[in-house]
């Protein structure tokens, strides 16, 4: 985990699989500081100005595994107090187009962090363009890696396949020309899109996110946290008794506000013209929190009575 | 492709629907896929000629007795099911002589009730396979036992067309690999193809694992009395692969095949095909997932 970047590593540590120590590289990797970050790039900007956020407003800090948090080995230095959020979905729950601050998972821990009194660090694992092979090949390990107390699963459209090759990098295909890749894959785009779609199909494509909401789902069981999640299944409604109904929020980060601020780019989209921006965030952050309010209303409470029964 | 408004009965995802075995896969009466009249010849088997294996299919597809009613609603006949690949169906090796017959055999003297067994092994199948027809055997067979036989290698995938034809690929590097011809079956080659340019070990990793979650999560919603054999998946195997190592046989059938350990010769060791278990494999497979049905679910015992 303390490896440099910009060593030469190996697809083993590029790559660890289900590992309890380990947590991927991504394909961004490299820790560094940016302002301008995939669909959010300065040329759309000068094309399209966003009324609200200008070129200096977003910065985009990743970790050396190529993550929007801090750096997985400072989790050991937490002391007790603290409460750990992990957010793993796609663009939107990575936010982009946004500050951080502004993010759902970043409101979600606030939130937490005011109703129980305790500092809450938010663990954002999510990536633009992933699949839910990704949520699913991610989440064991950043349960077993960074124990965290509450998790946010957003998955992405079920189209979308994750293709891991042997040196470790992978990319994903979804519908259309869409291709979420690295630099490190770059050459491999066009091979992969074209095989990609030869096995593309709709029934495999449904069964595969509901398998891996149901693996994800027994992962978080297993791990004892409170979880919620956005996910759509499109399955005959017997197939939802595997699913924990409940843990899950109905509404899309697209649809929440729409009416109230479809007509305010700068509430409802991103920088990037594309993503959610504040209002569907803020929305989306309140309807989780109140989720986990009401699924886990006995954790939260004792939660909050440690604390202050700690800080008389 | 073009969007379906229902699902397709290849996924058993309809209500009754039993999904059909692939119709593409090559076998005949008496011979089936490795265990090729050809291979035959070049090397005949000691114990098997070529009258000796009928592969009979219920018409669905599947080497095992039709999924009869009457049965499933029986509740006193014991209904093992077994879900695998080649070594499940049992290539190269007559019905009596493998390995889920012969469970059911012993099951039966077990539990004084009449078992019946379903063979849902078919050659080629992988882990996909296993958790796509987990859902439509349990709500459509309610199996009393349930026998999961993960392929040795995670590579076997399955794929499908918009016609529901269902594609079994193997994977690359294997010695006894069939070969698709580009000319007399271009989609199955397309897809062959495809499989090859998309596979690596991470992947079948993912894969593997993924299947195996999703079925464990099904047979214990369902409290279902469920075993596995399955192979080793690589790298840091502590608490994040949270295999559930009770439910697992301890041996794999490939282990009873490694000639010099037991002193035995080829002829007992190996199928028709000299490729697959044969005769004392398949007995003594048996025998490891009787014992571990009767460990673990044996005189109120539970997993």
């Amino acid at each position: 985990m303390t490896v440099p970047a910009s060593e030469q590593l190996s697809p083993a540590e590029l790559m660890p699989l289900f590992s309890s120590v380990a947590i991927p590289y991504t394909g961004h990797r490299g820790a560094r500081k940016c302002k301008w970050f995939g669909s959010d790039s300065e040329r759309h900007y000068l094309k399209n100005p966003h009324p609200k956020f200008g070129p200096d407003d977003i910065e985009y800090s990743f970790n050396r595994h190529g993550y929007r948090c801090i750096e997985f080995d400072t989790r050991d230095t937490f002391d007790k107090d603290h409460l750990h959020l992990l957010t793993l979905g796609e663009s939107h729950a990575l936010g982009m187009g946004l500050p951080e601050e502004l993010t759902y998972g970043y409101l979600v821990a606030q939130k937490i962090q005011a109703h129980t009194g305790r500092p809450v660090q938010h663990w954002n694992l999510s990536q633009g363009g992933i699949s839910a092979e990704y949520i699913a090949r991610i989440l064991p390990t950043a349960l077993a890696v960074l124990q965290p107390d509450f998790v946010i699963l957003n998955f992405p459209n079920k189209h979308r396949r994750e293709y891991i090759f042997d040196d470790g990098n992978y990319l994903t295909c979804g519908d259309g020309d869409q291709v979420a890749g690295s630099v490190y894959t770059v050459d491999r785009h066009e091979a992969v899109k074209k095989a990609h779609f030869e096995h593309a199909h709709e029934d495999s494509n449904t069964f595969n996110q509901w398998k891996l909401f149901i693996v994800c789902q027994r992962h978080l069981l297993a791990h004892k946290v409170m979880w919620a999640a956005q996910a759509g299944f499109g399955l005959p409604q017997r197939f939802n008794q595997y699913i924990a109904m409940q843990n899950l929020s109905p509404t899309r980060i697209m649809a929440i506000g729409k009416e109230a601020y479809e007509d305010n780019p700068g509430m409802w989209l991103a920088r990037d013209g594309k993503h959610a921006g504040v209002a569907p965030h803020a929305g989306l952050a309140d309807n989780i929190y109140q989720l986990f309010v009401r699924e886990y209303t006995q954790e939260l409470e004792q939660l909050a009575a440690s604390q202050s029964q700690r800080t008389g | 492709m073009a969007e379906r408004a229902m699902p397709s009965k290849v996924y058993g995802l309809r209500h009754y629907v039993f999904p059909r075995a692939p119709e593409r896969l090559d076998i005949a009466k008496r011979w089936c896929l490795t265990d090729s009249r050809k291979a035959y010849r070049r090397r005949p088997h000691p114990l098997f000629g070529r009258w000796s294996i009928k592969y009979t299919l219920n018409h669905l597809g599947y080497r095992c007795a039709e999924f009869d009613q009457d049965i499933i609603a029986d509740p006193s006949c014991f209904k093992l099911v077994v879900i695998g690949g080649s070594e499940t169906f049992g290539v190269g090796l007559p019905a009596d002589k493998l390995y889920v017959n012969l469970l059911a055999t012993r099951l039966e003297h077990f539990t004084g009730k009449k078992v019946i067994a379903w063979n849902i092994g078919l050659p080629m199948a992988g882990s996909s396979f296993i958790s796509r027809m987990l859902y439509p055997i349990i709500e459509l067979l309610s199996p009393d036992f349930l026998f999961l036989n993960f392929p040795a290698h995670s590579g076997y995938r399955e794929y499908f067309n918009d016609d529901e034809e269902i594609f079994f690929c193997e994977p690359g590097g294997l010695a006894q690999r069939r070969t698709i011809s580009r000319f007399w079956d271009p989609e199955a080659s397309r897809v062959d193809r495809a499989h090859l340019s998309l596979e690596s070990d991470f992947n079948n990793t993912v894969s593997f694992y993924n299947d195996y979650c999703y079925c464990e999560f099904l047979c214990d919603y369902h409290g279902i009395d469920w075993l596995y054999s399955a192979p080793d998946i690589g790298g840091d195997t502590a608490a994040a692969v949270s295999f559930t190592p009770r439910k697992r046989v301890a041996s794999r059938i490939h282990q009873f095949m490694q000639a010099g350990v037991y002193g035995e010769s080829d002829e007992d060791l190996l199928a028709r095909d000299f490729i697959h278990p044969g005769i004392l494999p398949n007995q003594r497979f048996a025998d490891a997932v009787l014992d571990a049905y009767v460990a673990g679910y044996s005189s109120g015992g539970r997993l």
